[in-house]
C-alpha cells in the first residue's frame, strides 16, 4: 500500500485551515487523516489553522499509541486473519472512542501551554484505517470520502449537517459549548449521501441515495462510521470538494460529484501520487477559469 | 529517416535505470524510467553542443562549461524537479547521457566526453532536441507530472550536415507548442559561440527566425574580447540561471518558460 495527502488554500482565505496527514501504521495498516477547521473560528481567534494541524497529528500519535496493543502484538485480534469482520469493527468502534478523548486531551495541553483560544481547535475530522482489504472511516464532522473498488465503480460518501454546523470533536471538551450545539443544532439531520458511479457509466449515470444519519443511530451527530471491502484506491476529503466553482461568465457551482472522479483517477503508483494528480488538477482548472473558494484537503490509499 | 548516426556515448556508463526511446523522426534518446521519478514537476533541460571539428581549440573548456553548468544546477534549490540531458553532435548525433535526475549526473564523466571532428548537422540536432522533449514530456504528463522544457544549442556555425531543413524544425517547434496534452512551455535558445564571421551570425540569425527559436545569444564578442574560458564559463552561469527561472515559472503556474538575459 502507498499513501499520499494534499492540502490547498481556497481564494477566499488568507490561509488554509484544512490539513492532510497519511502514511503507514506497522507493516500491515495505512492511515489517511484529513482536518477542516472552522473558518468562523478562525475569524474571531486566527489559531484555527494550527488547530486543525494539532487535531490531525493528534489522531495519528493515538493510532500509533494503538500500534503495538490493537494492530502489531502477537495475540492482537487483528493480526488474526480469521477474525469476523464485526469484532474488528467493534475493536475499531473502541479505538475511535478513545481517539476522540486521546484527541481531546492533546488539544488541551497544547492550548494550556501556548495560551491558545479555546476554539482554536474547532475543526472536522476524518480519519481511514487499512490493511488493504477492509477499510475503517471515521468522520467527525462533515466531509467526503470516496472508493475505487476493485469492480470499477467510484462510490462517493457525503457527510454533510443541514444546519451547515458540523460538530467539532472541540465541542466536547467544554459542557457549555456542547449543550449550546445540543440545544441549537442537536436535532438537525446529519445527512449521508451515498454516491455510486458505475464503472461504465459518467458522473449522469450514478444512483446516489440519501439517507439522515439518525436512521442509524438517532444520538449520532456527533461522528459517523464507514466500513469499506473490496477496493483499490480509499481517499478522505474535506467539504471543499463542494466549493468549485467556473468564473468564466457567471459564476457556476461546480458539483461535487463533477470532481471525485478527477480526484481518483491515480496515474501510477509513485509516493507522490496524490500530490500530482492534484496538481494536475489545479492546472487543468486553471485553463478552464475553475477555482475553489474553501480550503481542500484530501489523504488517499492506494492499495 | 534521419541519416545521421545517432550513438551513446562510451564514457557515460551504462544505466539500467533508464528507458531507450524513439521520436517521430527516428532519432534515438534516453530518459529515466518514470518509477525512479519522485517530484510533482520536471523542467526537462536539454544541453546540445556543437562537436565538429572547428570547436576542437576550446573542447575542454567547453567540456567545463557543461561540467560547471550541471554543478550549478545541482546546487539549485529546484535541483529535483530538474532532468537533464546533454548531446553532441558533429554530421552525426551523439547522446552524452539522457533525461537523467540530476542526482544521478557524476559531472567528472563530461571529462574527455566530446570528440571534435566532421561537419554540422545543426538542424537534426534541434530537432532531436525538441522532439526527443515533447516524447518524453508526453510520458510525463500522462503520469500526471508537469514539465516544461528549454533546448540549448551551442554551436559555432552553420549547419552543412544532416537531412532535417530549417522548416522541419520550425515544425517541430511549432508541434510541440501546440499540444496541450504535453508541455507546459517550451524555450529553444541558440547560442553562438566562436570566432565566428558576421555571416555565420547572420544565417544562423536566420535560422532563428525561421524555425521560431525563442532566443539567439551571440557569444562571439566575448570570445574576442576575452578567451574562450571567460566567455564559456559565463555561458554555463547564464544556462544554470536560465534553467533554474524555467523551473520556477514551472512552479508557479507561469505559462512561458522564464529566460534569463546574458549580460555580456
Amino acid at each position: 500500500m502507498i499513501t499520499d495527502s494534499y492540502f490547498e488554500i481556497g481564494n477566499t482565505h488568507d490561509v488554509c485551515q484544512d490539513y492532510a496527514l497519511s502514511g503507514k501504521l506497522g507493516e500491515k495498516f495505512a492511515y489517511a487523516i484529513i482536518t477542516d477547521g472552522c473558518s468562523q473560528s478562525h475569524k474571531e481567534s486566527g489559531e484555527v489553522d494550527l488547530g486543525a494541524r494539532i487535531v490531525a497529528y493528534a489522531a495519528r500519535k493515538t493510532l500509533f499509541n494503538y500500534l503495538e496493543e490493537v494492530f502489531e502484538a502477537p495475540k492482537a485480534e487483528f493480526r488474526q486473519d480469521n477474525l469476523e469482520d464485526d469484532r474488528k469493527a467493534k475493536t475499531f468502534e473502541c479505538l475511535i472512542e478513545d481517539l476522540s478523548v486521546d484527541v481531546g486531551e492533546t488539544v488541551v495541553k497544547v492550548r494550556e501551554e501556548f495560551g491558545l483560544n479555546p476554539i482554536f481547535s474547532d475543526s472536522t475530522l476524518l480519519v481511514a484505517i487499512t490493511d488493504g482489504k477492509i477499510a475503517y472511516v471515521y468522520v467527525f464532522g462533515d466531509g467526503g470520502i470516496i472508493v475505487k473498488t476493485n469492480g470499477g465503480e467510484t462510490i462517493y460518501d457525503e457527510i454533510s449537517y443541514l444546519s451547515s454546523a458540523p460538530y467539532y470533536l472541540s465541542y466536547a471538551l467544554n459542557k457549555e459549548r456542547e449543550a449550546q450545539y445540543r440545544k441549537e443544532y442537536g436535532a438537525s439531520p446529519v445527512i449521508h449521501t451515498n454516491h455510486v458511479i458505475p464503472f461504465d457509466g459518467g458522473i449522469e449515470d450514478a444512483k446516489i441515495t440519501h439517507r439522515q444519519a439518525k436512521e442509524i443511530n438517532p444520538d449520532i451527530y456527533k461522528f459517523s462510521s464507514f466500513i469499506y471491502r473490496d477496493f483499490s484506491s480509499i481517499s478522505v476529503t474535506s467539504d471543499g470538494i463542494k466549493s468549485f466553482q467556473n468564473l468564466e461568465a457567471d459564476i457556476k457551482d461546480v458539483r461535487a460529484i463533477e470532481m471525485v472522479p478527477r480526484f481518483v483517477d491515480f496515474k501510477g503508483k509513485s509516493p507522490v501520487f496524490l500530490k500530482r494528480r492534484m496538481l494536475m488538477i489545479k492546472k487543468e482548472n486553471t485553463n478552464k477559469k475553475i477555482s475553489h473558494y474553501d480550503d481542500v484537503s484530501v489523504a488517499s490509499i492506494l492499495v | 529517416m534521419s541519416s545521421t548516426v545517432i550513438s551513446k556515448s562510451k564514457s557515460m556508463k551504462v544505466d539500467d535505470s533508464m528507458q531507450q526511446l524513439q521520436t517521430p523522426s527516428n532519432y534515438q534518446f534516453s530518459g529515466a524510467n518514470l518509477d525512479m521519478l519522485g517530484a510533482a514537476e520536471y523542467t526537462l533541460a536539454t544541453v546540445v553542443v556543437d562537436v565538429s571539428g572547428s570547436v576542437s581549440v576550446f573542447k575542454t573548456e567547453l567540456e567545463k562549461s557543461i561540467m560547471t553548468t550541471v554543478t550549478s544546477c545541482q546546487d539549485s534549490p529546484r535541483c529535483d524537479n530538474l532532468l537533464m540531458r546533454v548531446l553532441s553532435f558533429n554530421h552525426n548525433l551523439n547522446e552524452i547521457h539522457g533525461f537523467r535526475p540530476l542526482a544521478d549526473i557524476d559531472v567528472k564523466e563530461y571529462d574527455n566526453s566530446l570528440n571534435p571532428s566532421g561537419n554540422t548537422a545543426l538542424f537534426d540536432a534541434v530537432m532531436n532536441g525538441v522532439e526527443a522533449s515533447e516524447v518524453y514530456g508526453k510520458q510525463l504528463v500522462a503520469q500526471d507530472i508537469m514539465a516544461n522544457a528549454v533546448i540549448y544549442v551551442i554551436t559555432d556555425g552553420c549547419n552543412n550536415s544532416g537531412r532535417a531543413t530549417a522548416n522541419s524544425v520550425k515544425k517541430a517547434i511549432e508541434k510541440i507548442s501546440k499540444n496541450e496534452k504535453s508541455l507546459e512551455s517550451v524555450a529553444v535558445i541558440l547560442i553562438m559561440v566562436g570566432y565566428g564571421d558576421p555571416m555565420v551570425k547572420a544565417e544562423l540569425d536566420a535560422f532563428k527566425t525561421e524555425a521560431g527559436i525563442t532566443q539567439f545569444v551571440d557569444l562571439t564578442d566575448l570570445f574576442a574580447k576575452a578567451n574562450p574560458a571567460k566567455a564559456l564559463a559565463k555561458l554555463a552561469g547564464y544556462i544554470s540561471k536560465s534553467v533554474s527561472s524555467t523551473s520556477k515559472a514551472l512552479a508557479s503556474g507561469s505559462s512561458t518558460a522564464a529566460s534569463s538575459k546574458l549580460v555580456i
